[in-house]
């Protein structure tokens, strides 16, 4: 084995073609790199805590690696894209002003979705009229909620982005950190506060619901092809 | 565990090996169950079209950067954030922008080519036309200097033309006559600074046909 590496090595004196990478890379490539790069739970933390000693490079980083994250979670969580837009914008100012206060943090995107669901159901409580919706407000058969929307004009996205924003919040959430986030049951549960088979409870209704939405879709649309 | 609990469970890879074999084995035998399924796949797939389109703006950023009053760093994100839309813009079509740089450059290098070939050949034209009579005559040259002093109007006449390639191609004919005047003896041959020659030709030669055409 040794003597396989020694022909693979260069010999002591022998300046390889890669010595040129040994060069320090600027501070600026370096960001440009980690902004590429999905960011460890390890890197996060200490991204953020780099930034709660006044690094603006780490903030900025921060923001580039959960801004699509968090944009879909409020966008699709709140009903008014407007209001969400607003949100998203306060949230981000929330964590940086958390710079003077002294908190320790085990997880940057557990600390950032949990203010997000915080400013989130703030604003639900606000909006009366929203916050009242629960299950039994979904039809359960679902050709009838179906029939309620105009399938002629609207796609399937569209269709579920109205069927998900009906769902109990605690369902929709957890569907979203799950299917549009792509966290996993575990990193849900700290943020909700809750348990994983919790989470996944949830999850699971809310999969199934839109899934028989899609389905009854799919049947009226066959239909209308024969 | 329902049917409909296994195909979350089977979306998120939760079954094991007999679980999930038992699942696949009951997916194929149900009609129900196959269509359950295909509208999970059908799901996965919506939601991934609706989270590709959910995008914020770049104004978002700029703004959400400017009101945390970074805004020095907030020029290096848009420049970072552009650099990675390019990328990733890059990645998902790296086949087209190669195939877009390779055809600019065939057609970049093909244009090149057919200007420096039509250069080439109007060249080769204006190279290949006979030299004209006058200045191949030894006669001429050897008694006198070749006048290359023109007039304007001269310039502006086709004759003028004649004057001024008979100016450069002058050389190579004044050279052959000088080679032919130096095999006879008794000829002296001077050559002038000025690129002319003279001298006093007392050797039998005779002026050339003028008659027969000349390439």
């Amino acid at each position: 084995m040794k003597n396989k590496l020694k022909d693979i090595l260069p010999a002591e004196g022998v300046r390889s073609a890669d010595e040129g990478l040994d060069m320090p890379i600027p501070s600026e490539d370096m960001q440009y790199l980690e902004s590429m790069q999905p960011l460890t739970q390890d890197r996060e933390t200490q991204l953020f805590h780099n930034f709660l000693a006044g690094d603006d490079a780490a903030f900025r980083t921060l923001y580039d690696a959960f801004e699509r994250s968090l944009y879909i979670y409020c966008c699709r969580l709140l009903k008014n894209d407007a209001e969400a837009k607003d949100l998203f914008q306060d949230i981000w100012v929330r964590m940086y002003k958390m710079r003077g206060e002294r908190i320790q943090v085990r997880r940057f995107s557990g600390l950032l979705f949990t203010v997000a669901r915080n400013f989130c159901l703030n604003s639900i409580r606000d909006n009366r009229g929203y916050n009242n919706l629960s299950l039994d407000e979904i039809p359960e058969d679902a050709e009838v909620f179906l029939r309620t929307k105009d399938i002629e004009s609207s796609d399937l996205r569209e269709l579920l982005q109205k069927a998900l924003s009906q769902l109990p919040f605690n369902q929709r959430e957890s569907f979203i950190l799950r299917e549009y986030v792509g966290y996993n049951y575990d990193e849900i549960a700290d943020i909700m506060g809750t348990t994983a088979a919790n989470v996944r409870a949830r999850a699971h209704r809310a999969r199934e619901r839109l899934r028989v939405i899609v389905g009854a879709w799919l049947e009226l649309k066959s239909g209308e092809h024969k | 565990m329902t049917p409909h609990d296994q195909i979350s469970a089977y979306i998120d890879n939760e079954l094991s090996g007999e679980q999930e074999q038992n699942f696949l084995i009951s997916l194929a035998s149900s009609d129900g169950l196959r269509k359950s399924f295909r509208s999970e796949l059908v799901l996965k797939n919506v939601i991934h079209r609706d989270e590709v389109l959910t995008s914020p703006s770049r104004d978002m950023r700029g703004a959400v950067l400017t009101t945390l009053g970074i805004v020095g760093v907030s020029a290096l994100a848009s420049e970072t954030a552009d650099a990675a839309t390019a990328v990733s813009a890059t990645k998902a079509t790296f086949m087209k922008t190669l195939f877009a740089s390779k055809l600019n450059a065939l057609v970049t290098a093909s244009m090149i080519t057919a200007s420096a070939l039509g250069g080439y050949a109007v060249h080769s034209v204006i190279a290949e036309k006979p030299a004209p009579q006058v200045i191949s005559s030894p006669v001429m040259h050897s008694s006198q200097p070749v006048n290359i002093q023109t007039t304007p109007s001269e310039v502006a006449s086709p004759t003028s033309n004649v004057t001024d390639m008979s100016h450069e191609s002058a050389p190579k004919k004044i050279f052959t006559a000088h080679k032919n005047i130096s095999k006879q003896p008794g000829t002296s041959v001077k050559t002038e600074p000025s690129g002319t020659i003279s001298g006093t030709g007392q050797g039998s030669m005779n002026p050339p046909d003028l008659s027969k055409p000349k390439k």
